[in-house]
């Protein structure tokens, strides 16, 4: 118990140690991004679960809790069309790369995964899991990059997407619901699964795919488990939010846990002197490097996004950027567009979007007041500052 | 800010001890804090479970067997823990069977770093299944202290229902103590709830072979 306690003290002054100076250098310590505009998806009481960019930036699919997806220019807000066949909730969407070019897929609570031609709004495909199943996410990859794997009740499915064939079950890993499966980027037949009952795997689906042999290693979280992301400069990192809103950082490759955030709503919220975090929707890592930041949010709508110090004495920053005035609820999916690969020549200043539970799609442009300049944000700013420049010299005459 | 009455949930602990007086049964009975929820819709609103760590131990007959280096045994062995060696675990030769029996015998597992990455060679998803994976321990962690956070440790999980239990203590401690964890769980759960006391429909306590108590 004692040790426990000093620890999370050495979190504390670490963190206090960490937010002047990190509030220093740009003073007012943050930037506050302007609303661009908002779209309601839909006129009854339906949320916005999750936001997914096409691989080009051409358009961005939202899942709502109506059970359908539906689909919008990420630049200009305008709507597309919508997807409809899914009974039950859409837990993941994600849209293919360039090789198939029109094809979004979504997973579903009904036991399903669909593809959906993003031109005609038409299902194309569906594999299923059988009666009873759900399916609460996916994901394609493998040595041949012909899998495609699904986090279901306590079971990770396999199928071969070219033939719709199952080729393997995974049914000893797991006691509870299967929240993530992510094929590692770079590791092709690396596949990583987190769940309810608290435990992260690491699986080798090379060959023949069971849990005997193809188990590599766990990590144990101790609390069902939300969300986890790979990140760090050769992918060997890996961020975990739990239903618990407590946030660790693991290496993967190694099974060591870097930092254990266990009180990580107040380490946040001490260093936000104006708000304080109620849940954390995602993290967001750098392009390229180490860094990471959590985003975390009020139950009236306001979003933070905090740096987290994961290298010798863990420590959530004072926020970087607030989103705030724009959800009036919970919000459950940020997606950012600058600093992405792709988006450059199309963000025209918009930091991202964002949604929630009030059914409100959120375009937010990055404020340029501040000059802090960070890299999830770099290629913003560049073409924000070049456009107040053209402003200036177009009000000069008058 | 808690909505908990202190004088109805001491009302309740008072009452629960006091039957359990009257009828003594052959083993300690739990006390369980039963969650109705409200405004809540499980098909859309974000998952309620995980586990929160109580001030007291709710579980002290616990049994807990440290998979342990060589450093980590001989700290077990002096603060009377079981424990297991990798020789040990070799010699269930991922045998399923005997992995079974190994996850049966005990409540929880710990390991040290350099044993913990070697599990999954070592016994195959046995302990994985049985919802007993072991969880890290370091060696600058207090063994002692890292297995009395274990067991003071306890899940809960909402289904597709608005009603859950979360085990918080037994009836062989204190007052008091039951007292501070039904206090810290209830402050703990409902933070984590959007709307906070406006989600709680009711909140009853009850020992596992008597009558519920109503405490909010």
């Amino acid at each position: 118990m004692e040790d426990a306690m000093d620890m999370e003290v050495e979190v504390e002054v670490e963190a206090e140690e960490h937010s002047p100076s990190s509030s220093n250098p740009s003073d007012s310590s943050f930037r506050r991004f302007g609303l661009k505009n908002s779209i309601q998806t839909n006129f009854g009481n339906d949320y916005v679960f999750e936001i997914t960019p096409k691989f080009d930036w051409s358009m961005m699919g939202v899942s709502l809790s109506s059970n359908a997806v539906k689909l919008y220019s990420p630049t200009t807000g305008q709507y597309c069309g919508e997807c409809r066949g899914h009974s039950d909730t859409v837990n993941g969407i994600s849209f293919s790369g360039p090789s198939s070019p029109h094809v979004l897929h979504s997973c579903s609570s009904d036991g399903t995964i669909r593809a959906w031609d993003t031109r005609s709004f038409k299902e194309v495909s569906c594999i299923s899991a059988g009666p009873s199943q759900e399916i609460f996410s996916f994901s394609f990859g493998g040595s041949s990059d012909s899998l495609l794997s699904a986090g279901c009740k306590s079971q990770i499915l396999f199928w071969d997407w070219r033939n719709k064939k199952q080729v393997a079950c995974l049914e000893d890993s797991h006691v509870d619901d299967v929240t993530q499966v992510h094929f590692v980027p770079h590791h092709q037949n690396k596949l990583i699964s987190a769940s309810v009952d608290g435990l992260i795997c690491i699986f080798d689906t090379a060959g023949d795919i069971n849990d005997d042999e193809h188990m590599e290693s766990v990590i144990n979280v101790g609390t069902s488990i939300g969300k986890v992301g790979i990140f760090g400069q050769t992918f060997e990192k890996l961020w975990c939010l739990t239903h618990i809103e407590t946030l660790s950082v693991w290496d993967w490759k190694e099974g060591t846990n870097e930092a254990n955030f266990e009180d990580a709503r107040k380490l946040a919220s001490d260093s936000w002197s104006l708000d304080h975090v109620d849940y954390f929707v995602d993290c967001h890592s750098a392009e390229e490097g180490e860094g990471l930041w959590v985003i975390g949010g009020t139950n009236a709508g306001t979003l933070g996004y905090f740096p987290v110090k994961y290298k010798g004495g863990a420590a959530i920053g004072s926020p970087e950027a607030v989103l705030g005035g724009g959800h009036s609820d919970v919000v459950r999916s940020v997606l950012p567009m600058s600093g992405m690969a792709g988006t450059t020549s199309k963000t025209r200043g918009i930091f991202g979007w964002t949604g929630g539970e009030d059914g409100r799609l959120c375009c937010w442009l990055s404020d340029d007041s501040s000059a802090t300049s960070r890299s999830w944000m770099s290629s913003n700013l560049v073409l924000k500052s070049s456009r107040s420049h053209h402003k200036k010299n177009r009000h000069q005459p008058y | 800010m808690s909505k908990l009455q202190s004088e109805a949930l001491r009302e309740a602990i008072t009452g629960i001890k006091n039957d359990c007086n009257e009828k003594k049964r052959n083993f300690t009975e739990t006390i369980e804090l039963q969650i109705g929820l409200k405004n809540y819709d499980p098909q859309k609103d974000k998952r309620f479970s995980g586990s929160v760590k109580l001030p007291h131990i709710p579980r002290p007959k616990m049994k807990v067997c440290m998979l342990g280096d060589a450093q980590h045994v001989e700290e077990a062995e002096k603060i009377g823990l079981d424990y297991m060696d990798v020789e040990g675990l070799k010699k269930l030769n991922k045998n399923k069977k005997l992995v079974k029996r190994l996850a049966k015998k005990y409540h929880a597992f710990l390991a040290s770093e350099a044993v913990i990455k070697q599990i999954p060679r070592l016994l195959g998803p046995g302990l994985n299944k049985a919802g007993k994976f072991p969880t890290l321990v370091t060696h600058q962690d207090s063994l002692d202290a890292k297995v009395n956070e274990m067991k003071a440790m306890v899940k809960f999980q909402l289904k597709k229902v608005l009603c859950m239990g979360v085990a918080v203590g037994n009836l062989s401690m204190e007052d008091k103590q039951i007292f501070q964890n039904v206090q810290l769980s209830v402050n703990f759960l409902v933070s984590l709830l959007k709307k906070n006391w406006q989600n709680v429909k009711c909140l009853y306590l009850k020992s596992s072979m008597g009558k519920p108590y109503r405490v909010f």
